[in-house]
C-alpha cells in the first residue's frame, strides 16, 4: 500500500523547496507585466485572478485524459450540500472535501506568506523592467555585438530543472538572446501601422474598452502620432462625449487628460491646444507622472 | 518582442495587438499548475547564477531567462494560434478558418468574484468541483489507486458524507460501498483511513504547491470541469483575454 502522506510514488516533497507565488502574487505579476507599473483596482485584480484560474484549469484539462465515465456521469442533483466547516483551513479540514454550493468567491487579501522566491522576484523585476520603465528605444546600443549578449549568463549556468544537457540549455539561451536582439533591432512603426493602431484604439474606445485602447494608442503616440495622443487624452477627459456613449472600463482623470493633451499639442494638434484651455485648472498635487 | 513578432508575421494591428499576445503569453506562463511530482509549476531562476544589468536588458540574465522560459518566437506563434482558435475555432487542415457562432450563454457561465453576485458558486458548480477534482486526480493517480477509487465513490455518492461531521467519516458505510462497487471485497477500515489521509494530504499539497487557498482551489476544480464539459476545447464564445480583463 502506498504511504499515506505520499502521492502515487509515495514520495515527499523536498523540504527546501521554495513556495510558489500565490494566486494574488501571480495576478500582480500579470497585471504589471501586461499593463505596466500602475495602480490597479480590486476589479482588475479580480479579473486577473479569474484569467489565471481559467488558464490553470486549461492547463489541467489539457494534460488530463478523457474524463472517466463515472465522474462525467455525476448527476447535477447529487451536489454535495454541506458547507466547508472550517473556512480557515477550507478543503484540508473538510471530510471528503465537500465543496460549498452558493459560496461566494471573494477577492482574497494578499497572502501573508511572502517568502519571496527567486522566480517571483525575477518575474516581477523583469516585468517591471520590460513593461514599465524601459522602452526598447531606451535600451540602447544597437552596436552591441551579438556575442556579448552571452555575458548575460555567467559561465556556470545552473542545472536545468528538466535535466536536459547543458549544451541544450546553452543553445536555448543563445536562441533567446538572438530573439531579444532581433526584437530590439526591429524597425520603427510605419505610417500604415500607426494608422491601424489608431483605428484599433478608436474601435476599442467605441466598445468602452478604454484601458486596452490606451495601451494601443500609446504605441502610436510613441511613433509620433498626434491624433493618437488626442484620442488617448479623450479617454481621460471627463467632458468628452465618448464617455457618455458607452460604459467606460476606466475612470476619467483630468490630470492625465491634461498631460496627454499637452503631448498631442506638442505633436502638432490644434484641437489638443483648444481642449487644454477648456480643462479645469490643475490641482497642485495632481501632477501626473506620465506620459514619459 | 510581441510587436516584433506580429510585424514579422505581417499580422495587422486590427487583427491582433501586441498587448493581446502579451496577455496570452503571461497567462500561459503564470497559469501553470503543479499537480504531480514535478516539483514546481513555475520554473525558478537562481539569481546567483546570472548577471543582472537593469540598464541593458540584453545583458540581463533575468530577461534572457524569461524569454527562454516563455519559449521565444515559437511559443508566440502558439499563443497567437490560441487566440485565433478562441475567436474563430479550430481551422481545418489546409483550409481557412471557418467562423464559429457563439454557443449558448448557459454553456459557460463565468465564476465571478463579485462580492455583490448573489451566488458565484452555485450548486451546479458544487458538482463541477467534484468533477474537476476527479479530473485532476487522474493526472497523478491511476484509476486502480485506493485514493482514486475512494474519490470516485465520494464524487458519485456524495450523500455518503451528508451525515458525517468534522473529521469523522462513516468508514463502515464507505467500506461496504467500496466493496460492493469494486469486487472482490478487499476494503477494510484501515485501507479507507489510509486512502482518506492520502486524499487530504494530496489536496493540501495541491494548495501548497500552487499557492492556492481553499476557495481558489474550488474555483480551479470547477473550471477544470467546465473545460471537460466543453470537450477540452476553448469555447469561441469566450471573450478575448485582453478584452475580458478590460471589461
Amino acid at each position: 500500500m502506498v504511504e499515506a502522506d505520499g502521492g502515487a510514488t509515495g514520495g515527499r516533497e523536498p523540504s527546501d523547496q521554495s513556495p510558489l507565488p500565490t494566486l494574488d502574487q501571480r495576478a500582480n505579476f500579470y497585471l504589471r507585466a501586461v499593463y505596466g507599473d500602475r495602480d490597479f483596482t480590486n476589479e482588475d485584480y479580480t479579473h486577473a485572478r479569474n484569467l489565471l484560474l481559467q488558464e490553470m484549469a486549461a492547463d489541467i484539462a489539457g494534460r488530463s485524459k478523457t474524463p472517466r465515465s463515472g465522474s462525467a456521469a455525476l448527476p447535477e442533483d447529487q451536489a454535495p450540500h454541506r458547507p466547508i466547516e472550517d473556512p480557515a483551513n477550507g478543503l484540508s479540514s473538510a471530510p471528503g472535501f465537500q465543496p460549498a454550493p452558493g459560496r461566494r468567491l471573494r477577492p482574497r487579501t494578499v497572502a501573508t506568506r511572502i517568502a519571496a522566491i527567486c522566480a517571483t522576484g525575477a518575474i516581477a523585476a523583469v516585468a517591471v523592467l520590460l513593461f514599465a520603465g524601459i522602452r526598447p528605444t531606451a535600451w540602447l546600443p544597437w552596436n552591441t555585438p551579438a556575442h556579448d549578449y552571452r555575458a548575460a549568463v555567467q559561465p556556470s549556468p545552473p542545472p536545468e530543472p528538466s535535466g536536459r544537457a547543458p549544451s541544450s540549455m546553452e543553445s536555448r539561451i543563445a536562441a533567446a538572446q538572438r530573439e531579444l536582439d532581433s526584437a530590439l533591432n526591429s524597425a520603427p512603426l510605419q505610417p500604415p501601422e500607426i494608422a491601424a493602431l489608431l483605428k484599433r484604439g478608436q474601435d476599442l474606445i467605441s466598445d468602452g474598452k478604454f484601458r486596452l485602447a490606451r495601451l494601443v494608442l500609446e504605441q502610436a503616440v510613441e511613433a509620433g502620432s498626434a491624433p493618437a495622443a488626442l484620442a488617448l487624452a479623450r479617454t481621460y477627459d471627463p467632458s468628452q462625449p465618448e464617455r457618455s456613449k458607452v460604459t467606460p472600463d476606466a475612470p476619467p482623470d483630468i490630470a492625465m487628460a491634461r498631460a496627454w493633451y499637452q503631448k498631442a499639442k506638442d505633436l502638432g494638434s490644434a484641437e489638443a491646444a483648444r481642449r487644454l484651455g477648456q480643462l479645469p485648472a490643475p490641482a497642485a498635487a495632481t501632477a501626473p507622472s506620465r506620459p514619459k | 518582442m510581441c510587436s516584433h513578432f506580429l510585424r514579422s508575421q505581417r499580422v495587422p494591428s486590427s487583427e491582433m495587438t501586441p498587448e493581446e499576445l502579451l496577455s496570452e503569453i503571461w497567462q500561459k506562463f503564470l497559469g501553470t499548475v503543479s499537480v504531480d511530482g514535478d516539483g514546481m509549476g513555475l520554473a525558478s531562476l537562481d539569481l546567483n547564477q546570472v548577471t543582472i544589468d537593469a540598464e541593458v536588458p540584453e545583458r540581463d540574465g533575468r530577461v534572457v531567462w524569461l524569454i527562454d522560459q516563455i519559449g521565444g518566437f515559437e511559443a508566440m506563434a502558439h499563443r497567437r494560434e490560441d487566440i485565433l482558435r478562441r475567436r474563430f475555432g479550430r481551422g481545418p487542415a489546409g483550409g481557412g478558418r471557418r467562423m464559429v457562432q457563439p454557443q449558448s450563454d448557459i454553456e459557460f457561465s463565468e465564476i465571478t468574484s463579485d462580492a455583490d453576485a448573489p451566488s458565484a458558486l452555485d450548486a451546479a458548480d458544487g458538482v463541477r468541483v467534484w468533477r474537476g477534482l476527479l479530473a485532476t486526480a487522474d493526472l497523478e493517480f491511476p484509476q486502480n489507486d485506493d485514493l482514486s477509487m475512494l474519490l470516485r465513490l465520494l464524487a458519485e455518492d456524495p450523500d455518503i458524507l451528508q451525515d458525517s461531521s468534522g473529521a469523522q467519516w462513516p468508514v463502515k458505510e464507505i467500506v461496504a460501498r467500496l466493496n460492493h462497487r469494486f469486487p472482490p471485497p478487499s476494503w477494510t477500515d484501515d485501507r479507507v483511513d489510509n486512502a482518506k489521509r492520502r486524499l487530504m494530504n494530496w489536496i493540501k499539497r495541491l494548495q501548497r504547491k500552487n499557492g492556492l487557498d481553499a476557495v481558489e482551489l474550488e474555483a480551479l476544480f470547477a473550471r477544470v470541469a467546465r473545460q471537460h464539459e466543453r470537450g477540452g476545447q476553448v469555447s469561441p464564445a469566450r471573450p478575448r483575454q485582453s478584452e475580458k480583463l478590460m471589461t
